[in-house]
This record gives C-alpha cells, sequence and structure tokens, in this order.
C-alpha cells in the first residue's frame, strides 16, 4: 500500500500512560483506514536479567579485565563476567563476526528505538536464532493483521486526533461485546457494554493504584513448555517456567495421545515421555495451587493453551477451582515456544497502546475521496453517525479494492518507464494489447531497456496486433519509431490468407503425389524381391544337387536332402568332420595297442641283455619305455635326450647303464 | 602424564572420546588397544563408558560434560540417554538440549566452573548448560572463531587455545576463566586443538601425531607433570574436596 506515514510512533505501555491520555477520547466502530499500521512492536528493550553471582574465590590469573570484543574495560571480575553474559557482548559478538563496528553502551538503547538490529538482520538482542527463522517482526505482525484484527482490538481518537488501539481483551471479558458490535436485538443484553463505561475502564486502567492489587497473569503452556508470569502493571512480580520432555523431537504429538489410541508403545523413549507429561502436569499444577494469593488478586488471566495442553491446567479440581475463580482471557497474538521471554512478549503487546495510521495518504488517490472525512466527522455526531460511517468505510474498501486491481494492471507504473502496454505485449496477450493501444497508449514509449512494447512481443499474435492497428491508424503514431515494421491490413491478410490456402492445397497435393511414388516404389520393391527369392531357390536346388553329389561318396551319409537348406548342409559338413576325426583317434589308438602287444612279447622273450641290445640297435621305440620297454601309451613319459622313460627309476637305471657302457 | 594414542588410524581423539573428571565416554566397536590404553591410563578413577551418540562415534564433539552432568544434543536417541543414565555415575545428570546446533561439543568448551559457548546458542541452552553443568556461561569466540569447542580446551588446572589468538584475548580468556591459557597446536600443528586432545585434570591423551614439543605445552599447561601417588593426583583430590564443601 502507498500508506506508510513519515512519522511512525511507537507503541505505548498502557501503564505508562498519563492519567488524564483518555479524557475526551471517543470509541470508533472500527478502523478507519483498510491500510493498517505497520507492525507490532519491536521487541522493547529489557535490561538483562543477571543476577548477582558469587564470584569465585580463585585468585586472578592475569589482571585483564577488559572485553577486546566490546572494546570495554572493567573495575573487577565480576563486572567482566557480567558483561559477557550481557546482550550487549552477545550482539557484539555477533556484529564482530559479520565484520560491522561494534555498538558501545550508550548506543544500544537509541539503536533499539531505531530496529537496527532488524536492518543488520540480527534478531532481537535477546532472541534466538529459533525465532529469526519464524519471519522477522513486521511479517509475524501481518499474520495476525487483517479482517480478524480489527474483531481483536478496540479503536479510540483520543483528544489530539491521534488515533489508537488496544487490545479488546484488555478492556473486555470474554463474552462481552462493545455495544456498536450489539445486535440490535440484544441491546438491552447485559453483555453489552456502553461507550462510556468502556472509556471509564481505559480510563480506569492508567490511574490502576500499583500495589499488587491489580495483577494480570500470562500463562502459556504448550508442547512440553510452560511458562507462567504474573505481572503488576509493567513489572514481574512472579514468574516460573518449565520444560519437559513431551513431545518426541520431529515426531509430534504427545504420548498419551499416542497411548489413548490403543497402541501403547513400551520403549524406553516413550516411558520417557510418558512420565515427563505427568511430572509436568503435576508441576504446573502445583504451582498453580501455590499462586492461589496471585489469582485471588488479578484482574485477568492470559491463557494460551491449544488443545490438550488445556486439560493440563483445568483437570485437577483444586487448579479448576482457583483458575475459574478470576477472569479468564485467551491470548489475540501468535504465540510461539512459551517461555518467559516469550511471556513478556506478549504481556507487552497485550498492555501496549498502538498509534494507528491515518489513511490521508492513501485519500488522494482515492476517487472516493469523502470516505475518510466521513469518518472524521463522525466524531462530532458519535452514534448517529455510525451506520453511514460503516457504509463509507465498505466504500473505501471498495474503492480500494478497484485500485488495487488497477494496480494488477499498472504494477509497473513506479518503474518509470514500464507501460502496461510493455507488459501486455510480453504476456503475449494479443486481445488486450489491441485494448489497450484503442485506448490510446503509446507504443513509441521505451522501456527500462530501450524496447518498444512491440519489441518485446513474445508471439505472432500480439505483433499481428499492433500492425492492424497501425493499418487501421497509420497517422496516429510514428509507426517507425515504435518499432513496427510494416502495416497490416485487411486485404493483406486476405491476402496473406488466400496464399496460405493455396500453399496448403499444394502441400496436400505433393504430400498425395509423395504417397502415390512411395506405393509405388514398395509395390516395385516386392516384385523384385519376389523375383530374387525365385532365383535364389532355384540357384540353391542346384547346388543341392552338387552337394549330394559329393555327399554320396562319404559313408554313412545318407542323401536325402532334398531341400535347398544351407543351414543342413553345413550340419551335415560338422557331422562329417566329427566322423572322421574320431575314426583317426580309434586308428591311433588301435595301433597304438597293437606296438604294446609287441613289446610285451619282446620283453618277455628275449633276456634283460638282448633286450638292452636291441634298445640300442633298434633305437627306443616312441611309444615304450627306453629303460624296460612297458608301453607309454596313456602315460606321460619322463623325457631325458631322447630317450622316453616310465618313471624316474628306469631313467636312473638307463642313465647308469649308459654311463657303464 | 599425556599420552599417545590413536583411534582407528585417526589422530584426532578428541573427536571420538569425551574425557572429564567423572567419566570418560568413548564410542563402541573401536579397537582394544584403544580402550585398553584408556582403561590402564584412567584406571578406575573413572569409568570408560562404550555409547554412541545419536547413532555416531563421534561422542566427543557431539556431547559436552564436566563432572555435575552430561549434555546431549536432541539427536541422540532414547535408548542412548538411558543407557548413558545407567552406565554414568549417579551424580551425574544426563540431559538432552533442545538446540539447533546440535554437535555441542563443537559449541561448548567447559570446566568444572566456566563455559565459553557459541555466540548463537539459545537462551534457554544457556540456562540449561549452567543449571546441568553448574557453571557460569560466557559467550565468546576464540581468535574470531564462533565453535569455541573446536578451538579451545581447558581444564581447572588449565588451557589450551587456537594457535592464532592474540596475546590480549589469551589474557582476557584467563582472566575471565581464572585457568592459565596457553596458545598452541596438537597433532603435529592442528589447530583444532580440542579434536586432537582429550584432557582432564589429571590424563591427557593427544593423538599420535602430537610431537615432543607439543606434548611438553600440553603437559606443562594443563599440569599433568605432579607426581601423583595414587589413582587421583593429591592435588586433585583436595580441590576434589574443595568443591565437594564449596556445593
Amino acid at each position: 500500500m502507498a500508506a506508510t506515514s513519515p512519522e511512525k510512533r511507537p507503541p505505548r505501555s498502557l501503564f505508562d500512560l498519563p492519567s488524564e491520555f483518555f479524557d475526551s477520547t471517543v470509541l470508533l466502530r472500527a478502523h478507519p483506514s483498510t491500510a493498517p499500521s505497520a507492525v507490532e512492536p519491536s521487541e522493547p528493550s529489557r535490561p538483562p536479567p543477571t543476577t548477582q553471582q558469587q564470584q569465585q574465590p580463585s585468585e586472578a590469573v592475569g589482571s585483564r579485565w577488559t572485553c577486546n570484543t566490546c572494546a570495554a574495560e572493567f573495575e573487577s571480575l565480576q563486572e567482566q563476567r557480567e558483561h559477557f553474559k550481557s546482550d550487549l557482548h552477545r550482539l557484539n559478538v555477533k556484529l564482530s563476526i559479520a565484520g560491522k563496528t561494534i555498538i558501545k553502551e550508550e548506543d544500544l538503547d537509541k539503536a533499539d528505538s531505531d530496529s537496527l538490529f532488524d536492518d543488520l538482520e540480527i534478531s532481537s538482542v535477546s532472541g534466538s536464532e529459533d525465532e529469526q527463522e519464524n519471519g522477522p517482526a513486521s511479517e509475524r505482525g501481518l499474520s495476525v493483521k487483517g479482517k480478524e484484527e480489527f474483531r481483536k482490538k478496540l479503536y479510540f481518537r483520543c483528544q489530539l486526533g491521534d488515533t489508537i488501539s488496544i487490545w479488546r481483551c484488555i478492556l473486555l471479558k470474554e463474552h462481552e461485546e462493545p455495544f456498536i458490535d450489539c445486535k440490535s436485538g440484544q441491546m438491552d443484553s447485559a453483555s453489552c457494554v456502553q461507550e462510556d463505561e468502556m472509556i471509564n475502564r481505559v480510563k480506569r486502567l492508567t490511574c490502576e493504584p500499583r500495589d499488587a492489587s491489580h495483577l494480570r497473569i500470562v500463562l502459556l503452556t504448550s508442547g512440553g513448555h510452560f511458562a507462567g508470569c504474573v505481572f503488576d502493571g509493567n513489572s514481574i512480580v512472579a514468574h516460573k517456567t518449565f520444560h519437559r520432555y513431551v513431545v518426541r523431537a520431529k515426531a509430534g504429538k504427545r504420548q498419551s495421545g499416542k497411548d489413548a489410541t490403543g497402541k501403547v508403545a513400551h520403549s524406553a523413549g516413550s516411558s520417557l515421555r510418558r512420565y515427563n507429561e505427568a511430572a509436568l502436569k503435576k508441576e504446573v499444577q502445583e504451582l498453580i495451587v501455590s499462586w492461589k494469593s496471585y489469582f485471588d488478586s488479578c484482574v485477568c488471566a492470559f491463557i494460551y493453551a491449544p488443545s490438550k495442553n488445556r486439560q493440563m491446567l483445568f483437570d485437577g479440581d483444586k487448579t479448576q477451582s482457583v483458575i475459574q475463580a478470576c477472569d479468564i482471557r485467551s491470548v489475540p497474538l501468535t504465540v510461539h515456544r512459551p517461555t518467559l521471554k516469550e511471556a513478556k512478549r506478549v504481556y507487552s503487546n497485550l498492555t501496549q497502546l498502538h498509534y494507528e495510521m491515518e489513511c490521508s495518504t492513501t485519500d488522494e488517490t482515492l476517487p472516493h475521496g469523502e470516505s475518510v472525512t466521513s469518518v472524521e466527522r463522525s466524531e462530532g455526531k458519535k452514534k448517529e453517525v455510525a451506520v453511514d460511517n460503516e457504509e463509507s468505510i465498505s466504500n473505501l474498501s471498495v474503492s480500494l479494492e478497484l485500485l488495487n486491481k488497477n494496480e494488477e494492471v499498472t504494477i509497473p507504473l513506479s518503474k518509470e518507464e514500464t507501460t502496461p502496454l510493455h507488459e501486455a505485449a510480453k504476456s503475449g496477450n494479443a486481445q488486450l494489447t489491441l485494448e489497450l493501444l484503442e485506448q490510446g497508449l503509446d507504443p513509441c514509449i521505451f522501456d527500462a531497456r530501450g524496447k518498444t512494447p512491440y519489441l518485446l512481443a513474445s508471439d505472432k499474435e500480439v505483433r499481428n496486433a499492433f500492425r492492424r492497428f497501425m493499418a487501421l491508424n497509420l497517422d496516429k503514431w510514428d509507426w517507425h519509431a515504435a518499432d513496427v515494421p510494416s502495416a497490416l491490413t485487411k486485404e493483406m491478410e486476405e491476402s496473406q490468407a488466400a496464399k496460405q490456402a493455396e500453399k496448403d492445397a499444394k502441400k496436400k497435393a505433393r504430400a498425395k503425389e509423395l504417397k502415390k511414388l512411395k506405393k509405388a516404389r514398395e509395390k516395385e520393391e516386392k516384385e523384385k524381391e519376389k523375383e530374387k527369392a525365385k532365383a535364389q531357390a532355384s540357384q540353391s536346388q542346384t547346388s543341392m544337387g552338387q552337394m549330394a553329389n559329393r555327399t554320396t561318396s562319404v559313408p554313412g551319409l545318407k542323401p536325402k536332402h532334398q531341400t535347398p537348406q544351407q543351414i543342413l548342409i553345413a550340419k551335415e559338413e560338422e557331422r562329417q568332420r566329427k566322423l572322421a576325426e574320431e575314426r583317426e583317434k580309434r586308428a591311433a589308438a588301435a595301433e597304438r595297442r597293437l606296438a604294446a602287444l609287441a613289446a610285451q612279447s619282446a620283453g618277455t622273450s628275449g633276456a634283460a641283455a638282448a633286450a638292452a641290445n636291441s634298445v640300442q640297435k633298434a633305437a627306443p621305440d616312441d611309444n615304450s619305455c627306453s629303460c624296460c620297454f612297458t608301453s607309454l601309451a596313456g602315460k606321460v613319459p619322463f623325457h631325458r635326450y631322447n630317450y622316453k622313460y616310465c618313471s624316474t627309476t628306469c631313467m636312473h637305471l638307463h642313465s647308469e647303464m649308459l654311463q657303464d657302457d | 602424564m599425556a599420552s599417545r594414542i590413536k583411534f582407528e588410524n585417526s589422530c584426532e581423539v578428541g573427536v571420538f572420546a569425551r574425557l572429564t573428571n567423572a567419566y570418560c565416554l568413548v564410542p563402541p566397536g573401536a579397537s582394544e588397544g584403544f580402550y585398553s590404553v584408556l582403561e590402564a591410563e584412567l584406571a578406575g578413577g573413572v569409568p570408560v563408558v562404550r555409547s554412541s551418540v545419536a547413532g555416531t562415534r563421534i561422542v566427543g564433539r557431539l556431547c559436552v560434560g564436566n563432572r555435575r552432568g552430561l549434555l546431549l544434543p536432541h539427536t541422540a536417541t532414547d535408548q542412548e540417554v538411558q543407557h548413558l543414565r545407567n552406565s554414568l555415575p549417579d551424580e551425574v545428570v544426563v540431559k538432552c538440549v533442545d538446540e539447533r546446533l546440535s554437535a555441542l561439543g563443537n559449541c561448548i568448551a567447559c570446566n568444572d566452573h566456566v563455559a565459553l559457548t557459541h555466540p548463537d546458542l539459545d537462551k534457554e541452552t544457556e540456562e540449561v548448560i549452567s543449571d546441568v553443568l553448574g557453571v557460569e556461561v560466557f559467550r565468546q569466540t576464540i581468535a574470531g572463531n564462533i565453535l569455541v569447542g573446536s578451538y579451545c580446551t581447558f581444564t581447572n588446572k588449565g588451557g589450551l587455545v587456537h594457535p592464532q589468538t592474540s596475546v590480549e584475548d589469551l589474557d582476557e580468556l584467563s582472566t575471565l576463566l581464572q585457568v592459565p591459557l596457553v596458545a598452541g597446536t596438537i597433532n603435529r600443528g592442528s589447530d583444532v586443538v580440542s579434536a586432537g586432545i582429550a584432557v582432564n585434570d589429571w590424563t591427557a591423551f593427544c593423538g599420535s601425531d602430537t610431537t615432543a614439543t607439543e606434548v611438553s605445552v600440553v603437559e606443562s599447561v594443563f599440569r599433568l607433570r605432579d607426581p601423583r601417588p595414587g589413582a587421583l593426583g593429591s592435588d586433585v583430590k583436595s580441590s576434589m574436596v574443595q568443591d565437594f564443601f564449596r556445593s
């Protein structure tokens, strides 16, 4: 929205206001503008809650009581240690790591107020990274904003003309409705609070005595965390936080919820969680009972306990009676992990008074300028104008919506030279382009990159839109400057269409011809193939005849192959070869056997010496031992020189015999 | 005495072991040699507990503790927590920390009195540290490094910090922590001092790459040279008695 007021005032705590602040304030029907003031307040700077730690009794090793990061010097070790625990030190450490200049203590408050930390992308001083991930404060604020928030807040116009807002839950009980929200039928009911009464309540707020008689209690609990805090005005009277391991990390769901489904887990973790859940409940209930005195004297208790967490607070009889005795109100804010810090944040936020922005800045851009002024007029007339007021607000919202719509089209107005025509051309919306051209938008304007809308056009239809428009309005713009090359008249389009049709017809004809040709070719090929097959068949027949002639000479082969199958022939040949091999083998074996027989007969008949001589003379037979003449058939012979032996002993014997010779 | 050991061919013993004055945490499944050296050296003075943390063996980097307690990251399984509760001495409190930075050993350095922490740790984690370990917590950096747990290690007797720590920072830190500090290296020049050493008040285990010079620095700054009559040094006993009466 355009409405960002130059002077944004920080919210103030209700309890810090002067008592006459609310004199002559007027309750407004609703927020005067639909543009809410930016944001939830930045975290108020809070003094580090360091308690005095007892100093260790050891003597100083060196005595350099400094902090090099923060460039500070200290009087004592205790001071130094306190500094190292402070938020300032932590912030400075972060800053120095990020390579930025450190902040001095004196500047810290100032820095806090103008939300320096947001600029530096560092979360609020005491916040953790975790919370930073939840989004910057303003974003968090926005999530709450919207129509919802208008119901949760009360708007006043005070003396000086400022519009301020207070959370409704501060003033009203859960069931109470402000007078203006009541339906006409309920006018008489007790739950409606008249305007004077409301103003009175606000006034009473500012002059409450701070003597622990008007306490406010904040109880937050979720996910195994509990934070309870008792406030008296802006100061904390008592606080306590608990944390128990109740929800399995990343798996969600409590153990009791799981147990209730009937599937009772028996893991170590489940028993831990079961125990912790019970322990947390007990601790919280004990705490509440021990805080009975606070609850008795409190104005109201703000409770945040989503779903099952509520049971934890209200289950016990004692706690129930304690809590329900006081006025329970729910927290209208987003609550993060319940910690003391969060409790403080919630409380400070609830008890703050926000200055709402005037919508005077949006005023100028609005066609219905009077809508806002009517709000201002309504101050004087109060109730009577209320209805009119409502109308004007609805008017305003409608006009704002209109503006929004317009903005959708003309978003880039802010980008100076990019016109809607550029956008339309870029998006490829020919219809819109033509409409815009007809509305009289200049197609010659260059955008930031020095391009005209025509050059940005993404498809032909858009370009044609330009050219058509050019044909109709040749003199309106300098089309050369607009980079539109030529006009596209109707005749041209018609002729083009005719040409196109002709082309198409030609194409079709050609395609047909091609098809015919293809078919013819295919036919020819088929015929050729047939012929080839015939030729092959005749050829193979003749060759088979030859083969058959050849094979008849081979014994054991039946020349029964009449078909000219080449595979069969190959098989036949192979078989033939195998047979031949086998025959040769058999022949060799037979020869060997014969030789062995001969050798044996020779060995047995002749004397050893004769045998030796015969060996020498008849040169050792190839297939028998050179010493004992046994057949070497089937054995691996031992070789020595040219002799062969059946065994090593034979070899030695024979070598000795040869030496003797 | 400082001994030189290896964990399965790795010299980064500080990664694989967490040694405190009350217990020693080691991963399961290492060689018996590693365990026997530790057990012989610690000799019944402190129990050597074998447990993984979050299913990993880098127990020294994932958890942090002193004689009062042990902090585990939220990634530690329930079984591991239960096992540690059973096997550690009764007076040691075991607690899981809900912290985004789960390598607590890299983010926190502590002895029995003070702790240095990563500047980005949660406030809640800080509270847990001071409650469970009974220490004062300071957020600090070591020579511009935010991983204080990796770049420094200190006991009640002394400490070793990143070699590039300036003299001013060294003085400031030793004043803050009230222990003498020395800037030095481990494992033949490694500046990740905490990864190369597991140390308590009377024993130190360095990676086996550590040079004699480095060992002598370690022994002198952690005051390990004093002759000790029993399993515990006499001075240790007296300091523990002192602590006992104080707390």
